[in-house]
């Protein structure tokens, strides 16, 4: 994807994000969670990228930094080379806008459709209420909401949850943005209605030239949307490949183990058990060491270096593919 | 001897509007240790099935017709006649169930050990309050928990131990039957992957029957040889698993098996269903699925088909079964 002529759309550089553990009135904060722990990746004009990992691993957090929902605690985020805070607040979503995860809580249930689809115009001062309208109805038709007319003056809750995804996905798009976070865009729809949804994204991204950074649980979901996959473990990126590359071939032992955890819709099919060993723990106060020890099956064997050292860096090993862990820089696993 | 038979079951929903027809005419039967899978998409009926089964509806359910036959102990008992303190004795000890939301399922100021001895004690009065703790003691390690823990109040347990919990909760008074409603829903994938496991193990290992609930074919094609798929309220399919994968007849068995992406092996075209399940108050007359159907005829939406055996143990309620030629089309386009 990395060809030469290409320019780097967005830039993350050493991102963390920490929240005080615990808050008494008039305590000094003496834990926190990191929940974005030096973080780096970034992703060319017109590809998008999936950031992947379970529940609490810090994937929305991370997002929700690049749409300046959240500021970081650390770490810079650039949009063509600019840090974002150099950007004025409305000029910056006009290239970054966000699809959240539950189109029922996203959606103003007291505006119609025209005004949800339109406001972005409206607080931009784009056009007159005519060419608002043409484009409100030019968009409504893109993502599937035929006639548009007939969906205009609608409310929300006369809406399903993948229409109303798709006039979210409307309103992402109507300023053009060049990046589009999306946290979980399809996890609240049901499977004859996701595939709808997750093709309408694809077609979109063609189409406008937009890159997503997609967030999500689900690495299926994740091949068909992205270009490179970033994991992510407690607030750490522990692999980034492409995405084949990282489905073929996943190095890190916390990707293979989510890999074998993924329930394959195929009953002859029978994969390998997750070689992980105990459970999830918030990241309170890590120790300076790999982040994944605790869990890492490995650790016996080849763990010398993974319980003195700092979380190892992520580390290109073969031409686009990076891991952080020191058994496979080390070329042991 | 089947241990449990259900004959044209119908629950209806009375609302302001009318009855929504959630459960409309199920009909199957389970052996011993045999496992079913019923799959269908939020709001089709298929946690209602459980409801009827276990008698456990909310107010405005209204039980329409059928019939339940449960074996005990080689004689038929059809559930739905009994009095509700005669259903009481075949609750938990002939059916039990594990809950979607394990978070809920547990009272959080009595300790979880505690709980599981109440129900034992609940139905056999006479078990001596040593005998039913080592009993629970059994079901931690059955379900791979720290017997130590059961002390423990709901809080202290993650969320994966909580589903572990309720599943030990449910097996409790040695069901002949359990059903597991979406049990793994709420969870990252690796503890789902444990959970599912563990599930299955107790399923083999006690040779009980289970029926298990999910909108997920993935998890449904991992822990039941038979699946029945469910649509507005109706069976539309129920097969064995690799049939169901491999050879569905019913154009919505084809859609749905072929919405769903895969991480593993090549990365397959994913088909779309047109359309938004239909609303349960005004079903479509016909065929319920005819109106997204691309197979459909005018005969399909007058006429609706029966749901009958077209092979061994293949029941299929469709005009126009999908031949294999069709479904190679298809695949191919």
């Amino acid at each position: 994807m990395s060809s030469e002529n290409k320019k780097v759309l967005l830039e993350v550089k050493g991102l963390k994000k920490f929240f005080p553990a615990e808050r008494a009135l008039f305590a000094r904060v003496k834990h926190f969670v990191r929940a974005v722990d030096d973080v780096s990746f970034d992703i060319i004009e017109g590809e998008s990228l999936g950031l992947v990992g379970e529940s609490g691993c810090g994937k929305t957090t991370t997002g929700r930094m690049i749409v300046r929902l959240e500021d970081p605690t650390a770490g810079t985020i650039k949009i063509y080379d600019k840090p974002v805070n150099d950007y004025e607040r409305m000029k910056y979503h006009s290239i970054v806008q966000m699809i959240f995860q539950d189109p029922y809580e996203s959606l103003n249930p007291r505006m119609t459709i025209f005004d949800i689809v339109a406001e972005p115009l409206n607080i931009h001062n784009i056009g007159t209420l005519e060419e608002r309208e043409a484009k409100v109805m030019e968009l409504l038709q893109k993502v599937g909401m035929t006639p548009p007319e007939s969906f205009l003056w609608r409310y929300p809750h006369e809406l399903s949850g993948g229409q109303r995804q798709r006039i979210a996905i409307a309103r992402a798009l109507v300023l053009n943005p060049k990046l589009i976070v999306a946290d979980e865009p399809t996890s609240m729809l049901d499977v004859s209605v996701r595939t709808g949804v997750m093709q309408l994204m694809m077609q979109l991204q063609s189409d406008y030239n937009v890159s997503y950074l997609y967030i999500t649980h689900d690495l299926a979901v994740a091949r068909y949307m992205v270009n490179r996959i970033a994991v992510m473990y407690l607030g750490k990126l522990v692999e980034l490949a492409e995405t084949e590359e990282l489905l073929h071939n996943p190095l890190h032992p916390y990707t293979k183990s989510l890999m074998d955890a993924v329930p394959v819709p195929d009953p002859e099919y029978k994969r390998g058990e997750p070689n992980i060993l105990g459970s999830i723990s918030a990241p309170i106060d890590p120790l300076p060491i790999c982040r994944f020890y605790d869990r890492c099956p490995y650790r016996e064997i080849l763990g010398d270096r993974c319980k003195t050292q700092p979380h190892p860096e992520l580390k290109e090993v073969s031409p686009g593919h990076f891991v952080s862990c020191y058994p496979v820089h080390e070329g042991k696993l | 001897m089947a241990i449990i038979k259900v004959e044209d079951l119908k629950m209806h929903y009375k609302t302001k509007m009318g009855y929504v027809k959630a459960v409309d005419g199920i009909s199957f039967e389970l052996e011993s240790g045999e496992s079913l899978g019923i799959v269908g998409e939020s709001g089709c009926g298929k946690t209602s099935v459980s409801m009827t089964l276990l008698r456990t509806l909310p107010e405005n359910a209204e039980f329409m017709g059928g019939h339940v036959w449960f074996n005990d102990n080689g004689k038929m008992v059809d559930l739905t006649q009994l009095s509700e303190d005669e259903m009481r004795h075949y609750r938990w000890k002939g059916i039990s169930m594990v809950f979607q939301a394990a978070m809920n399922s547990l009272n959080p100021v009595y300790k979880v050990g505690d709980q599981i001895v109440e129900a034992i004690l609940t139905h056999y009065p006479e078990t001596p309050i040593d005998e039913a703790r080592a009993k629970v003691a059994r079901l931690f390690e059955l379900v791979t928990l720290d017997p130590k823990r059961m002390d423990e109040y709901p809080h202290q347990y993650s969320g994966g131990m909580k589903q572990r919990a309720v599943i030990a909760l449910a097996l409790a008074c040695d069901p002949k039957i359990i059903i597991a409603d979406e049990p793994t829903t709420a969870l990252d994938v690796i503890v789902q992957d444990r959970i599912l496991r563990e599930l299955k193990n107790v399923q083999e290992q006690l040779n009980m029957a289970m029926i298990y609930i999910s909108h997920d074919i993935a998890v449904i094609a991992e822990v039941s040889k038979k699946i029945a798929v469910m649509y507005a309220g109706k069976f539309v399919e129920q097969s064995d698993s690799t049939t169901i994968f491999k050879k569905p007849m019913h154009p919505y068995t084809f859609l749905l098996m072929n919405a769903f992406p895969s991480h593993v092996g090549e990365k397959k075209k994913l088909f779309t269903i047109p359309g938004e399940p239909p609303n349960l108050l005004n079903p479509p007359t016909g065929c319920r699925f005819a109106p997204r159907c691309p197979w459909a005829t005018e005969k399909c939406g007058v006429e609706e088909p029966p749901y009958v055996e077209v092979e061994s143990g293949h029941y299929l309620a469709c005009w126009h079964p999908l031949t294999e030629e069709v479904r190679q089309n298809e695949l191919r386009k």
